[in-house]
């Protein structure tokens, strides 16, 4: 018996085919894991599935009845809940007001707050949440907020629960938490697709897997039992693919970046606390932490965007200041951690956003040398295998892993000493990743000095020489990345553990 | 499929043509107008098409009215281009006007060619640093650009006003005007017994040189940037402050460029309250235009025929002339409300499939 | 969907109605030029109609002239003093008008570039005081229209009206110092001395004819120098001048239109201009071919300028009455000429006295 079946669903957009007759079916109690490289669709065929965009062809069976969704609200009434990856929660309502808006209960004419919460809190206690029905959402950690969303969908009745790239942002903790209850709900009979790209989590929470690829779907309905991460990988991507890759540097040199007691306090409150490193020659150095634990503001100063309070920082023994213009000619490479905002200027074309942040170099006297633009940028499409029909397409039109390309490709061709590189995988799919990770070792190797910020455990641990964690403002942590067990490095990023007093040499 | 394909390609030309579109709806719903108000639309559009093309002096006409539309729309697309809204063209062009004549009135009898080039000049720095002082305070104090034109635009116009009431005025004369300035600084005509100046070609030749800035030079490059994300520019390292007061500059520059082509070209002197609001007329030919550079020749063109064909049509058939505002509101809504449009079309569609 | 066919339908059923609203003056001139017909055109000031002043006035004259003379006419409502010469061009370039009016002083220039264009076109502009060969210019005379307001004035000051007092002092409060004005200022006085020799004309100049407060000012001091009648020819000033009159208990002539009703109780008289008696008179010479160009001065003769009481609740003592009516018809019939130059005054009150 199918909770969803979805027959021969094509989605064209003005550029892509987005979806190519594709079919999908849920089963009623199932856990199954919609599995897909970025831009392979499966957003898309879930959005479908929600009422937020219509297919051109296509149909859909809801509970056996066959339906027509124009928009969200009929997918609630149907009993189909959705958590997006960005959450859609009001940060100064209450956890209540969150959970219960477009369907609050009321007495009379008006909102009936005491029963909402108790309401509420119910299901809090019932599923074991540490949360208060009458917390402002701004107090949650993303994890709380992800649980939030959930309860959202449960109390709109959801027998059908999607969770788009839920456990992205979660520490490994929190994502023990999650699994332990979409397992729950699964028990209580509610059907449940995950969209992913982690192999590792879909095989250990899934019962079923469908991979999608270029809107195509490649296999539907495997059993989780049996299969390994490669060859879900392989399906994925389409050829072999190496995983987990980890070479360790061979010849650490002379210090290139020195940071000195970066402080920087807002509103009264430390952001960042006395932040000192030294970055060297031929080391990739990780930072792992949670999101909004100092990393934007850290790279914010390390970068010019920000001045600290109180910061010295030298790059080979020379003070380095100004603005950002300034650390990008003394070579100081950038890779932003939100590429759509800060990396890439998604309304411009691939070939102005190749040059972005160095078109100092291609100009003479103010005039732009235009041959020299498209020679130099259509090398590095070849070189870095961007995929883009040609130069002058908009960024926006390009997959997660494209447009991260691009911002690589044109930090790493300006051969800069010291990179600053923040979240370089986010959101970008397995292939792209594989080559990213390869292409970050490599400029390692012929000596740059690399700074890793990111939120990905598995990223950090697998590329680092050595690793700090950071927490609250603080670095709580610093060490060789195997001398951290997962479980360590969750209590260290949460705070739970005290100061470590594991020392790098 | 095909027939999937085909839509799609309309779609895709609909949205390019978005402006054509807006501009076709505009007429239809212009002339719906005409016809509650109790004139003959066709009558009305006929008439406004030959006052604008049929015979030399009408695309004169059309021309001559062409050409401060131009320059409006061009000064507000260069501002809109690093996102800044500049709705102080209005009081720009006065200063201009003013910087203009203030070097046509010198007692100095110089050639025309210099004359005319210094006058212009002058019109330049006026109407330039008049809003750069906008970018500058929008980038120092952080003050909303939008406000701060508007308020300057009332003091230009009251300044202007004063000038020719006091010392510019001309002697033993009861207007508020300056006398005529020597006929050395008139622009010279393209075409005689008309009014049409160089002026126009002057217009189109700033609209190819801002193209030219906007597509090949580095400041182009970074006002784009600038204009589409200001965190991405300021991660690369753009000087956002410095790109934002130079288009100011520049926007304003041309502005002045319009009341100075005005004064030397149209009037001869300098007239107070001599704008019937050009500076606004420019958001509504930006708006046809796309913000293009380029493509505002021929949306100024096109207002400005609407224009001249509207002269002809209040004379003869007492439609009045503030039909041509009303069909400037209708662009711009439609030009702005893009989802409208397409809803528009959407409807007519459904009925027609809906008999069909 | 439905939804939002209504907003469209609303919005548009708005425009149409804001449309109808201002464009609903009609004009009914379109038809053919029937065989015979005087046909005019006629170009308003930028003002527009609905000013309740100026274009109003000259559209009443036309409008009289439509019905009484049966001529036909077309107008046109420039936005800007620019366009002034191309309109010119347009009426002037379809040879069916016998005669082309200019609404206003500032059409001068325009229209003259147009005669000398087209030398068989007849051009008339209002308001204008060059004599020109090119076109007739229609000026009126000051010193006639507030010689009889003088006259009240200077026979008032010594009667028992209710707010004269025992001084022998009135006065005048210009707007701005200008030639034109001035001889309004001697006529006043002619007419006070013609028939009160030793009454003494205090004068103010505010400086602004848009500034009510300022007039105010102006007109209290003179009040309190003992001043009881005060004529103003300071345009909008003249309401402060009138609430000043009402503070201190004393009177003010208005200027223009009749203006007695803005404060009847304190205004006994208006010395008016019948600008639209300038226009009907002008057609009326085009028909009976008596029209030509130079400058064309009217009075009181042709009934253009003149004193009225309609309106004002003030009642004048018969003695004052009687003499009004007799010098107005003095004036009519040629046999008295008011005095309009400042230096010639004293001997022309000399020569000239009222015997009763």
């Amino acid at each position: 018996m199918y909770a969803v079946e979805m027959k021969n669903i094509t989605k064209q957009y003005p550029l892509v085919l987005a979806l190519d007759h594709v079919d999908f079916a849920l089963k009623k109690g199932e856990i199954h894991s919609l599995l897909g490289e970025n831009g392979a669709g499966k957003s898309t065929l879930m959005k479908v599935l929600y009422g937020i965009c219509r297919p051109d062809e296509g149909t859909i069976i809801v509970n056996g009845k066959q339906v027509d969704l124009k928009k969200p609200k009929q997918a609630i009434d149907l009993g189909i809940g959705m958590v997006h990856q960005h959450f859609m929660l009001t940060p100064v309502m209450s956890v209540t007001e969150n959970i219960v808006v477009g369907c609050e209960p009321v007495r009379g004419v008006i909102f009936d707050k005491a029963s909402a919460q108790r309401q509420v809190q119910e299901m809090i206690d019932r599923y074991g949440f540490q949360i208060q029905a009458d917390q402002k959402v701004k107090e949650l950690s993303v994890g709380e907020q992800q649980k939030v969303e959930i309860l959202k969908a449960i109390y709109r009745n959801a027998k059908i629960l999607i969770l788009d790239e839920p456990t992205a942002v979660l520490t490994p903790q929190e994502v023990e938490e999650l699994f332990r209850i979409l397992r729950e709900l699964k028990k209580a009979g509610t059907s449940i697709t995950i969209i992913t790209h982690k192999l590792k989590e879909t095989l250990e929470v899934a019962d079923t897997v469908s991979v999608l690829r270029d809107g195509r779907m490649i296999q539907s309905d495997i059993s989780t039992k049996g299969v390994t991460t490669e060859e879900l990988a392989q399906m994925m991507v389409g050829r072999e693919v190496e995983l987990g890759i980890c070479r360790k540097t061979q010849s650490v040199g002379k210090v290139r970046l020195n940071v000195k007691e970066i402080t920087l306090r807002e509103k009264e409150k430390t952001v960042l606390d006395k932040i000192s490193f030294q970055l060297k020659e031929g080391e990739i150095l990780g930072i792992a932490g949670i999101e909004g634990n100092g990393q934007t503001e850290l790279i914010e100063c390390l970068t010019g965007i920000r001045k600290a309070d109180v910061s010295l920082i030298e790059k080979d023994g020379e003070k380095l200041e100004g603005a950002p213009g300034d650390f990008i000619s003394r070579k100081v490479g950038h890779i932003p951690e939100d590429r759509m905002t800060r990396g890439l200027v998604l309304e411009l074309s691939v070939r102005d956003n190749l040059i972005l942040g160095y078109q100092k170099l291609f100009q003479k006297n103010g005039v732009m040398n235009r041959r020299r633009i498209r020679e130099f940028t259509e090398n590095l499409l070849k070189e870095y295998g961007i995929k883009a029909p040609n130069i002058s397409v908009k960024c926006s039109s390009l997959s997660g892993g494209n447009q991260q390309k691009i911002v690589i490709a044109r930090v790493f061709s300006e051969d800069p000493d010291v990179l600053i590189v923040a979240q370089p995988t986010r959101g970008v799919d397995i292939g792209a990743i594989e080559y990213i990770h390869e292409r970050l070792l490599k400029l390692r190797d012929e000596g740059k000095a690399i700074l890793l910020i990111s939120a990905d455990l598995d990223e950090v641990k697998n590329l680092s020489d050595r690793l700090m964690v950071m927490y609250d403002g603080r670095i709580v942590a610093e060490g060789l990345p195997e001398q951290f067990d997962d479980m360590h490095l969750g209590l260290l990023m949460t705070g739970a553990a005290g100061r470590e007093g594991l020392q790098y040499e | 499929m095909s027939e999937k394909k085909a839509k799609l390609t309309a779609k895709i030309i609909i949205e390019k043509y978005m402006s054509v579109v807006a501009l076709i709806l505009a007429l239809i719903l212009g002339g719906i107008i005409i016809f509650v108000c109790g004139y003959n639309p066709f009558e009305a559009y006929a008439s406004i098409f030959e006052g604008a093309f049929i015979g030399k002096t009408a695309i004169c006409q059309t021309l001559i009215q062409a050409t401060p539309l131009i320059f409006a729309g061009l000064a507000y697309v260069v501002a809109k281009r690093v996102n800044l809204i500049n709705l102080g063209i209005e009081g720009q062009l006065y200063m201009g006007a003013l910087g203009a004549s203030l070097v046509a009135l010198m007692p100095v009898s110089l050639p025309t060619p210099v004359l005319i080039v210094s006058a212009l000049i002058s019109a330049m720095l006026f109407g330039g640093l008049y809003a750069g002082l906008v970018g500058a305070m929008k980038v120092k104090f952080g003050s909303n650009e939008v406000i701060a034109t508007m308020m300057l635009n009332t003091i230009a116009q009251n300044f202007i006003s004063y000038m020719v009431n006091y010392p510019l005025k001309e002697e033993g004369k009861t207007l508020a005007q300056t006398r005529l300035f020597d006929e050395t600084a008139w622009l010279p005509k393209l075409v005689n017994g008309t009014q049409l100046t160089i002026g126009i070609l002057a217009a189109a030749a700033v609209c190819i040189g801002v193209k030219l800035i906007f597509d090949r030079t580095r400041l182009g490059y970074e006002s784009r940037c600038v204009g589409l994300s200001i965190p991405a520019s300021e991660t690369a390292g753009i000087k956002i402050g410095k790109v934002m007061i130079i288009a100011m500059l520049i926007s304003g520059a041309i502005s002045g460029l319009l009341g100075g082509t005005h004064v030397l070209g149209s009037d001869h002197r300098l007239i107070a309250d001599f704008s019937s609001g050009y500076g606004f007329d420019g958001i509504a030919v930006a708006a046809l235009a796309g913000d293009s550079p380029i493509a505002v020749i021929l949306s100024g063109i096109i207002f400005g025929a609407l224009r001249a064909g509207c002269m002809v049509l209040n004379r003869t058939t007492g439609i009045p002339t503030e039909f041509i505002d009303v069909i400037q509101a209708c662009i711009i809504l439609l030009v702005a409300a893009p989802l409208l449009v397409k809803d528009i079309l959407r409807i007519g569609k459904r009925r027609g499939g809906r008999k069909a | 969907m439905k939804k939002k066919k209504v907003t469209a339908l609303f919005l548009a059923v708005c425009v149409a109605a804001s449309m109808a609203g201002c464009g609903g003056s009609d004009n009914s001139s379109t038809s053919e030029n029937s065989d015979g017909a005087v046909k005019v055109g006629i170009i308003f000031g930028t003002g527009g109609l609905g000013d309740k002043n100026f274009n109003d006035m000259a559209y009443e004259g036309i409008t009289r002239a439509e019905e009484e003379l049966g001529i036909e006419f077309d107008y046109v409502e420039p936005e800007s003093v620019s366009d002034f010469v191309s309109y010119g061009r347009q009426f002037a370039e379809t040879g069916e008008y016998d005669l082309l009016i200019g609404v206003g002083q500032d059409m001068e220039e325009a229209m003259v570039e147009t005669a000398k264009e087209f030398p068989d076109q007849k051009i008339s502009v209002i308001d204008s005081s060059s004599d020109l060969e090119e076109i007739s210019s229609i000026q009126t005379e000051w010193s006639e229209q507030t010689f009889l307001a003088g006259v009240i004035a200077g026979l008032g000051t010594l009667s028992d009206m209710k707010y004269a007092n025992d001084a022998n002092v009135i006065g005048v409060i210009l707007g701005q110092d200008q030639p034109g004005l001035r001889e309004g200022l001697v006529g006043f006085s002619a007419g006070a001395k013609y028939v009160n020799p030793d009454v003494e004309v205090l004068e103010g100049v505010v400086g602004d004819f848009g500034d009510p407060g300022r007039a105010k000012e102006v007109a209290l001091s003179m009040y309190n120098k003992d001043v009881d009648f005060i004529q103003c020819i300071a345009g909008a000033g003249g309401l402060g001048i009138f609430s000043a009159a009402k503070e201190t208990g004393a009177y003010a002539f208005g200027v223009g239109t009749n203006q007695n009703s803005e404060e009847p109780d304190y205004i006994p008289a208006s010395s008016i201009r019948d600008v639209s008696s300038m226009v009907y008179n002008e057609v009326q010479k085009v028909i009976d071919g008596t029209w030509e160009t130079g400058l064309h001065i009217s009075g009181i003769k042709e009934g253009a300028v003149d004193c009225v009481t309609e309106g004002s609740n003030v009642v004048l003592p018969d003695e004052i009455q009687t003499a009004v009516d007799e010098i107005r018809q003095q004036l009519k019939s040629g046999e008295l000429t008011p005095c309009s130059n400042a230096d010639e005054l004293e001997q022309w009150t000399a020569e000239n006295q009222y015997q009763s």
